[in-house]
């Protein structure tokens, strides 16, 4: 029998994670480019809220219908100048008997800089499988997550919307390109419909799975000396060295994380 | 049946987890094992200082003192294979040490022989001690609190006459709970961190574990 068991149903790992929800918060980054006459600048952030954790004997947590709130926005701006010359209106004068002359000022137009401002707010419903991957790693014992897969994942009809017009837009400029042009601009369309069909129907999840698989999070992170009471005046901190952790699904009547650790003075 | 039961997280530390956390505890903090006057245990030992105990025409009052061994813990069921003398039941722990009584037994007058005069000899005796009682606990709230021993009853064996036995073993059942007052184990070390327990039941004693259970 191990020296020390822990373990959490699915309800309480359901509570851990929305409370990492709620101590992650929103994150959010934003950035800027530029290309030529383009100026492009981007911002998002998003948060995560629900989901429900389904364990799976031996090595599966699942999190399942996890909400991703997100917020988009980009710009993208266009200086006409850069393309279009500016010019002047020359000054002319009309000479007035006995009074000189009347002169109009010279008048210069300078093209602006259009700005075409995108903004999305939305959700994201996805179903996430992890596996378990326990580890000793510079003197600390890990247990991370591993993505294995997305089962399900489905965003709303509005960001297919703009998936849609962002794959007809490149489209359109891309079959403008001799010779493969019209067959970018058909290989794009094909593939922003599809994304945007299987993220309607939930089944974008199963498209992003290999690239998101092998994707790790920590959960668990101790020092394999581990600190059982600290110093407290003259008396010195109390330790432990964990020799060996395990993390695994257990079924019986109920489905838990359960965590073992063997310990020595 | 899951080790959750009703509730949703379980923290269980096994006998072999509490006698490791009892001897990291022991050897870190040596001197809640060493009990002495100051001339019974000079530095560089680690040792608890207590003063002697004062008697008229004592000077100085007399010496002592008291070692134990680092104590070594049972759960529910019996380990011992019925070699304790004091058998643990439903929920109890057993706990094992020996206790080392050492007096300064002075001379201060010893008129048929004068170099022993002022000398101070101790003498010591080593008693196997059993103890049973019950785990405890302190809960401060989630995630913050800690078990601890209570000793209800002590055996030692061999002692005659019986009223000389029951004057020891409630010395040594004081001394024990004194020592393990200081033994506090954190919910933290219960759960190697793995969460926070927010407690609704326990400790339990049974299946050679401690068990606290909660929710998070």
């Amino acid at each position: 029998m191990p020296d020390i068991i822990a373990a959490a149903d699915e309800t309480a790992a359901t509570n851990l994670v929305h409370a990492a929800e709620t101590a992650l918060g929103t994150q959010s980054d934003s950035g800027s480019g530029n290309l030529g006459p383009f100026t492009a600048s981007w911002g998002a952030s998003a948060n995560f809220s629900n989901g429900m954790i389904d364990l799976v004997a031996p090595n599966v947590i699942r999190i399942a219908n996890c909400q991703m709130n997100y917020s988009l926005n980009f710009s993208l701006s266009f200086d006409l100048s850069s393309i279009l010359p500016d010019f002047c209106l020359p000054r002319v004068c009309i000479p007035i008997p006995f009074n000189g002359r009347l002169c109009t000022p010279e008048i210069c137009v300078n093209w602006p800089t259009v700005t075409i401002p995108v903004s999305h707010s939305g959700t994201i419903t996805f179903t996430a499988d992890f596996s378990l991957n326990i580890h000793l790693t510079g003197g600390n014992w890990l247990v991370d997550l591993i993505v294995v897969g997305i089962p399900f994942l489905q965003f709303g009809p509005a960001a297919a919307a703009i998936l849609a017009a962002i794959g007809a837009s490149a489209a359109l400029i891309l079959a403008a390109i001799p010779f493969i042009g019209p067959f970018l601009a058909g290989a794009v369309l094909a593939i922003t419909a599809t994304i945007g069909i299987a993220g309607l129907t939930g089944f974008l999840g199963t498209i992003f799975t290999p690239f998101v698989s092998g994707l790790t999070f920590n959960i668990y992170n101790q020092p394999q000396i581990f600190q059982v009471l600290p110093s407290s005046g003259s008396d010195a901190a109390v330790n432990v060295t964990l020799d060996s952790i395990t993390a695994a699904v257990v079924s019986s009547d109920e489905d838990e994380l359960v965590f073992t650790a063997e310990i020595s003075p | 049946m899951s080790l959750t039961e009703a509730e949703f997280v379980f923290a269980g530390v096994n006998e072999s987890g509490v006698n490791d956390l009892l001897k990291a505890f022991c050897t870190a903090r040596p001197r809640f094992l060493t009990y002495a006057t100051p001339s019974m245990a000079p530095p560089p030992l680690a040792f608890t200082s207590i003063p002697a105990i004062a008697f008229p025409g004592i000077p100085g009052g007399i010496e002592y003192k008291i070692e134990l061994t680092t104590p070594i813990v049972d759960f529910d069921p019996d380990s011992s294979g019925g070699a304790a003398p004091l058998p643990i039941g439903a929920q109890q722990v057993g706990i094992s040490t020996t206790v080392t009584l050492t007096v300064g037994c002075t001379r201060w007058v010893d008129g048929q022989n004068p170099d022993r005069n002022g000398s101070v000899v101790p003498i010591s005796t080593t008693l196997e001690v059993w103890a049973r009682g019950k785990m405890t606990v302190t809960y401060f709230g989630p995630g913050v609190g800690e078990i601890g021993f209570q000793v209800d009853e002590v055996e030692i064996v061999d002692i005659k006459p019986d009223t000389l036995e029951s004057v020891v073993e409630c010395i040594v059942r004081m001394v024990l709970q004194a020592f393990l007052m200081n033994v506090k184990l954190p919910f933290n070390a219960l759960t190697v961190g793995a969460f926070s327990l927010a407690l609704l039941r326990g400790p339990e004693v049974e299946d050679d574990q401690v068990k606290l259970y909660g929710n998070v």
